[in-house]
């Protein structure tokens, strides 16, 4: 395909290809292509590779070159390495973060941080600190103690006139009684 | 990120700890959750009073000028606390066996009976105390007629009882009747 004023040859979009795969063409120049894409296969095939190239290269995963690589670089060019290796350090446990907080010169803060968290939650937390009841939930407050005073008043003495009847009465009480009175009989008896 | 993390379950756990040590009665040995005993599942209560130390000290301070008996003894509490459910006929046997394995968790806790009576199934009471030190921490009563089913757990680090009781007949329970404890 020749290329003329408005239109593409091959040559001219395959020079193109990966600037249009990039979106990179000028403004003018990305109409001309498309139209000479949708004409000439053997060009669409070349761009349909290039963007298959493009998506299989942006899926690798992102190798980064060994240090002792780029060492080797610096000392063969005869440079400084740019950047000193970086010692590993292991990230401290809990308990040693905790410890950490805790000593030296943060110890103070620290400090100075759990009373302030225990008071606060004291304030916060305590069972009604939030909520201050009102006059009328004093008063059922009130009614409710004095309901459950009365409750408890007469369940100790259904317990205990039951206790009378079914023990104390027949068991103590009236043998007593008998005991006494016979005793009174027969006293009276001898005199 | 982790560091942040560390410091936000740090700040919660304290705050659990607090909000748990706030509520004096619930590590006391003289309170029983009534929840654990398993014994109203889907019967919806009647009757439910749950006065914590906050609302309890309000009571005694409102009080104090006109009954500072009454006033003195809600400061030694921490906690009282009501569930009352009605009672069907068909539920008797289940209850009443309920009881008598509640009653032997108690006694195995540690709690002593300070009175028992038991008419029949469905009439019975049964009050308990705990100890600690040689003070009265906590009162439970268990009452069961053909009616209703009540339960009563007061919770102090020194409960009077004799003051308790003493109080209990300066109320008139059948003039509280219109009390809603709900």
């Amino acid at each position: 395909m020749k290329s003329t004023d408005k239109t593409l040859s091959c040559e001219d979009v395959l020079e193109r290809v990966e600037a249009f795969v990039d979106c990179d063409l000028p403004p003018d120049e990305t109409p001309l292509v498309e139209v000479h894409l949708s004409a000439c296969k053997l060009c669409a095939d070349e761009v349909a590779f290039a963007r298959e190239m493009q998506v299989s290269l942006r899926s690798f995963h992102k190798m980064e070159c060994p240090d002792r690589v780029v060492e080797a670089v610096y000392r063969h060019i005869g440079v400084e390495s740019v950047q000193a290796p970086v010692p590993v350090v292991s990230r401290p446990s809990l308990w040693e973060t905790i410890r950490l907080w805790f000593s030296g010169p943060r110890l103070a803060p620290a400090l100075g941080f759990a009373v302030v968290v225990v008071i606060a939650g004291a304030w916060l937390l305590k069972p009604g600190a939030s909520h201050e009841p009102s006059e009328a939930e004093v008063a059922s407050a009130k009614r409710q103690v004095e309901w459950t005073l009365a409750y408890l008043g007469s369940v100790n003495e259904k317990v205990a006139a039951v206790a009378t009847g079914t023990a104390v009465q027949p068991y103590i009480v009236e043998p007593v009684q008998r005991a006494v009175e016979t005793a009174l009989q027969s006293n009276s008896t001898l005199e | 990120m982790i560091r942040s993390i560390h410091s936000v379950l740090f700040v919660l756990f304290a705050f659990c700890t607090v909000a748990l040590c706030a509520q004096e009665w619930r590590s006391s040995p003289g309170y029983i959750d009534f929840g654990t005993l398993g014994l109203f599942q889907g019967e919806k209560e009647n009757v439910e009073i749950f006065l914590d130390d906050n609302l309890l000290e309000m009571v005694a301070e409102a009080t104090k000028d006109k009954d500072p008996e009454l006033a003195a003894e809600l400061r030694g509490l921490n906690l009282i606390q009501v569930k009352g459910f009605g009672m069907r006929a068909d539920l008797i046997d289940q209850v009443s066996n309920k009881i008598a394995s509640i009653v032997s968790t108690l006694e195995r806790d540690g709690w002593k009976p300070a009175a028992k009576m038991r008419m029949k199934k469905d009439d019975q009471a049964h009050v308990y105390m705990k100890t600690s030190g040689g003070k009265c921490v906590g009162i439970i009563a268990m009452v069961m007629d053909k009616e209703k089913m009540m339960f009563v757990n007061i919770v102090g680090a020194d409960i009077n009882t004799a003051r308790l009781g003493k109080l209990g007949k300066k109320f008139n329970i059948d003039s509280l009747k219109d009390v809603s404890p709900r």
